[in-house]
């Protein structure tokens, strides 16, 4: 057997547990690698979706990610960057069918994840603005922070739950759908007009089209002001126009 | 090259939990160890380290680097796991030709460490601390010995862990590691989840009488419990191995 050979074969094994290939010693204990692997990511994901594991106890969230896990081979060598398919697993957890709004919140916990780990990256200041052309104006598309992170859901109260979970009032499951933004460890209930011009201008549509946007939800929302806080707050991280990159 | 050295005295491995009380209360620790991979990104992880590398000399510890890997498949897996290296036939040109490549790229040589291991293979062509001193010879990298998977190894495969240490050269030894394991179904697990056996300890006066003052860290990373607790014995150790190094040693590399 060659080097390759052997650890093609012991890496196929920690997914597999029928072949074990010849020439392996002790190979009932392949058990204890798999263990390992499970636990390292059964608690990586307790940590990322930590939300989500208060609302089910430790107890129910540790058999739905030992589910995952074993359903879900590992696609970064790195841990914090496991879970980002985990609120869909959720979703189709039948389990969890009791608690609809289980998959939402664990899109929120990894919003938060997202924002909490990102990249620094340095900001562009409002005064940027002020160079552009009126013509320039009107194609700028912005690149947002990436430790600024959305979260929205049709049905169920996000920003209440999050709030019950750091120690806030009990929340009210029925209260409706609510967005929130989050930035690095900071996050605030946002009106859905708002979401909609941030989620637009994340997913690169011109800073004309995402306040097109916003006042299509809310035609009296505040967009401008909207806008300047995005600067404030040093979440805007680069200008482009269709002429180029600005900064 | 030189391979890096830091003071050859204690240090105390720090993970997440504890960070906050580290920076809170400033303890009276030598050096500490972080796994690289837990600062990868920027925001408030990235600052608490940071702080903590004004105040205090910092080991990185890179988890997920992988030199033992062939493909894409074993890439994802076998980084989890700190890496199972089967020394069969190709191991020893392999693992010198990917810290060579390492090497070249960050202009500094590697640590390299044994691993612990639960299975073996029937054609091993080579033990692991002669691996490790050929790996030496061959590429200039440092070693960093973890005398609890020695152990481990010497409950679940029979390796014997004094003929381990003696193989290895004085001179390329960088760093010394000990850890607790814990015993699942008749097989001693690496969890650094409990102290330090005792034997753990014997190995560490034995490996310190052969090479000489070198730099220790205590590892824990399952189990953490109160930072006061994992405190409490690092200065133990600490305190042993000054004894040990101030009453008994001598430098020979």
């Amino acid at each position: 057997m060659s080097y390759a050979t052997a650890i093609t074969a012991f890496a196929a094994l920690l997914d597999n547990e029928s072949a074990a290939p010849a020439g392996l010693l002790h190979a009932e204990r392949m058990r204890h690698y798999r263990a390992n692997c499970r636990i390292n990511r059964v608690a990586a994901l307790g940590n990322t979706f930590a939300t989500v594991e208060a609302l089910v106890g430790e107890d129910f969230f540790a058999a739905m990610a030992r589910v995952y896990v074993d359903a879900t081979p590992a696609t970064s060598a790195n841990l914090h960057a496991l879970g980002a398919d985990f609120p869909d697993f959720i979703a189709g957890f039948a389990p969890a069918g009791d608690l609809p709004y289980l998959a939402d919140v664990a899109r929120l916990d990894w919003a938060c994840w997202l924002a909490f780990l990102a990249d620094d990256a340095e900001a562009v200041p409002a005064a940027a603005l002020a160079e552009l052309s009126p013509a320039a104006l009107e194609t700028l598309t912005v690149t947002l922070h990436p430790a600024l992170q959305l979260a929205q859901s049709a049905h169920w109260p996000l920003a209440d739950l999050l709030a019950m979970h750091q120690g806030g009032a009990a929340a009210d499951i029925n209260a409706g759908g609510q967005a929130l933004l989050v930035l690095r460890a900071e996050w605030q209930q946002i009106p859905p007009a708002r979401f909609a011009l941030y989620r637009a201008l994340q997913q690169g549509e011109s800073v004309l089209a995402a306040l097109e946007a916003a006042l299509a939800v809310d035609d009296r929302a505040p967009v401008g002001e909207w806008l300047g806080w995005l600067f404030a707050s040093a979440a805007v991280c680069g200008l482009q126009t269709v002429n180029g990159e600005l900064s | 090259m030189d391979v890096n050295r830091f003071p050859a005295v204690t240090g105390l491995g720090l993970r997440a939990p504890h960070v906050e009380a580290v920076l809170a209360s400033r303890p009276d620790v030598a050096w500490w160890e972080v796994h690289s991979e837990n600062y990868f990104g920027g925001g408030a992880p990235l600052a608490s380290l940071l702080a903590i590398r004004r105040d205090y000399p910092l080991s990185l510890h890179g988890v997920g680097l992988g030199l033992g890997r062939v493909g894409e498949l074993d890439a994802r897996h076998l980084a989890q796991l700190r890496e199972l290296v089967p020394r069969v036939d190709g191991v020893i040109a392999h693992l010198a030709d990917r810290i060579a490549q390492v090497q070249d790229v960050l202009q500094r040589p590697l640590l390299i460490e044994n691993v612990s291991a639960y299975v073996g293979f029937a054609n091993e062509v080579i033990g692991e601390g002669d691996l490790m001193a050929e790996l030496h010879r061959r590429t200039g990298c440092g070693l960093l010995v973890d005398l609890n998977n020695f152990y481990v190894n010497a409950l679940n495969l029979g390796v014997d862990p004094l003929r381990e240490i003696a193989a290895l050269p004085a001179a390329a030894v960088a760093e010394i590691h000990v850890a607790g394991f814990e015993w699942f179904d008749g097989t001693a697990v690496d969890t650094h989840g409990a102290a330090v056996s005792v034997e753990v300890l014997a190995l560490l006066d034995a490996a310190l009488r052969q090479w000489g003052p070198r730099p220790v860290l205590l590892e824990r990373d399952s189990n953490l419990g109160e930072f006061a607790e994992l405190y409490q014995e690092y200065l133990q150790l600490a305190l042993h191995v000054k004894r040990l190094e101030s009453n008994t040693l001598e430098v020979t590399a």
